[in-house]
């Protein structure tokens, strides 16, 4: 295996609770973690997920189906962006997982700052509900940071 | 050169359309409704149509039309919704702009100017895009896994130029996928029809099987050409690709083939998709990313998308 054959995702496990990490493509095999999680409740972290190809995708929604076919509960927190716009591509990419929070764009008009900052779904949906877009104190200046995406567009998988 | 109208009902854009047309191509008249472009078609006509428009009117008819005297429809207009590209796929649209006025200045033009020419084959690929004098980095991989090394590269090499880590991510997944397309989509032999080959063994490529990848930056754009030796690719198979993005049901194609999402993925990637098909020659994609976007700014739903076809 060279270099750029090897895996370049990490997973960490604490019990019920999984981090995911790294790139998500055709050397993930997420397949492979699937047949290690049987029953029961899990919680999986993608916070730290950073990139995910066409080939992850394929991936990561065969390993969706297959905790789904072994009666996992599956909760997925901390989703990073690249998730978020593969779940809203493909309603498969979520599939019966639990979303509890994740990550979305803010941008603030007063002094520029730009980044991702964690969502609480459970929170947003009221918002969400009335037509209004979240918002958020900017980590640099706390005034508030503006939702940077279109809100029927960002939002899509939560109503899938 | 090819007449041009502007078929807009919003008088303003109109008017912001027709000057980004005649002083970047040439006079372009202007029309509120397709009903009226439909009397106004000569040969060759272009005509440049709004969203609400083209969802509005009889938007086929204007195709058929226009196409019939060896025209073309153009569809144009800011933050277009998912569903513009059903009308793409429906009436095999080869040309959507989603840009503000302001790119669609570089953008309309351009597009105009190819068309009139007859091609794109002129030699001139990813430089099209660029400033004068933007140095390009090229890479061909001489084995099928040679496309994760040359990402690796790739990805070195865009994190040195300081674009923000949304840019970034966007310009590898582009030339991740149209790569990977480009080496497992192309016919295996000269002369034969091949899609999705397995993707999981390495193996060598022939000089004829080895696409090209260049992609290059100026303060504006960042642009990624993935060029093959076959031209296999037609616009039907382009059309029906992106038009997955509309139905969110689409599944990943099982096996060890491609997922038949990545031609989605890298458009939803880039402000501008580029292909220049030569049938049984070359195909050439071209993605285009707008730098001066904010890195977490929205960009539409629906990039912009060319098809130019050398016949």
């Amino acid at each position: 295996m060279t270099s750029s054959d090897a895996p370049t995702f990490t997973l960490t496990r604490a019990g019920d609770r999984l981090e995911l990490g790294g790139r998500i493509d055709e050397r993930s095999q997420l397949a492979d973690l699937a047949r290690t999680i049987t029953g029961g409740a899990i919680t999986l972290d993608l916070a730290a997920v950073t990139y995910i190809n066409s080939l992850g995708v394929r991936d990561w929604v065969s390993f969706l189906r297959a905790l789904a076919t072994a009666g996992v509960d599956l909760t997925l927190e901390r989703c990073a962006e690249v998730m978020i716009l593969q779940m809203n591509m493909i309603v498969d990419a979520r599939g019966s997982a639990r979303i509890a929070s994740f990550f979305a764009p803010f941008a603030c008009d007063a002094c520029g700052w730009e980044g991702s900052q964690l969502v609480v779904t459970d929170q947003v949906q009221p918002l969400l509900a009335v037509g209004r877009a979240p918002e958020t104190p900017c980590p640099e200046c706390q005034q508030q940071a503006r939702f940077a995406d279109f809100v029927d567009r960002y939002f899509l998988f939560l109503s899938a | 050169m090819p007449p041009v109208l502007v078929v807009h009902g919003d008088r303003k854009t109109q008017r912001a359309l027709g000057r980004v047309i005649t002083s970047g191509y040439g006079p372009a008249m202007l029309l509120d409704t397709i009903e009226a472009a439909c009397a106004e078609l000569a040969p060759g006509t272009v005509a440049v149509v709004g969203l609400a428009e083209a969802m509005a009117g009889d938007l086929g008819a204007l195709v058929r039309d226009a196409r019939a005297g060896g025209g073309d429809v153009i569809l144009c207009g800011e933050q277009g919704p998912v569903e513009v590209l059903k009308l793409v796929r429906d009436h095999a649209l080869t040309h959507v702009v989603t840009t503000d006025a302001v790119a669609a200045a570089d953008e309309l033009p351009l597009v105009l100017r190819i068309r009139a020419s007859g091609g794109p084959l002129d030699g001139v690929g990813v430089e099209r895009y660029l400033a004068h004098g933007a140095p390009l980095h090229q890479h061909v991989p001489i084995s099928t896994h040679g496309r994760l090394g040359i990402l690796a590269a790739v990805r070195d090499d865009l994190a040195s130029l300081g674009i923000s880590a949304r840019h970034e991510r966007h310009a590898a997944l582009i030339a991740d996928e149209l790569l990977a397309n480009a080496i497992h989509d192309a016919p295996s032999r000269a002369g034969t029809v091949h899609r999705g080959s397995v993707r999981d063994p390495d193996r060598p490529l022939s000089a004829r099987e080895r696409p090209r990848l260049r992609w290059g930056a100026d303060g504006r754009t960042l642009a990624i050409e993935v060029t093959d030796q076959f031209g296999n690719l037609d616009g039907e198979t382009i059309r029906a690709h992106l038009a997955k993005l509309v139905d969110r049901s689409t599944k990943p194609r099982e096996g060890n083939g491609g997922a038949g999402l990545g031609l989605a993925m890298a458009y939803t990637a880039a402000s501008q998709l580029v292909f220049h098909l030569c049938p049984g020659r070359m195909t050439q994609a071209i993605g285009l990313i707008d730098l001066r976007s904010r890195p977490d700014g929205v960009r539409s739903a629906v990039p912009s998308l060319h098809v130019f076809i050398e016949t």
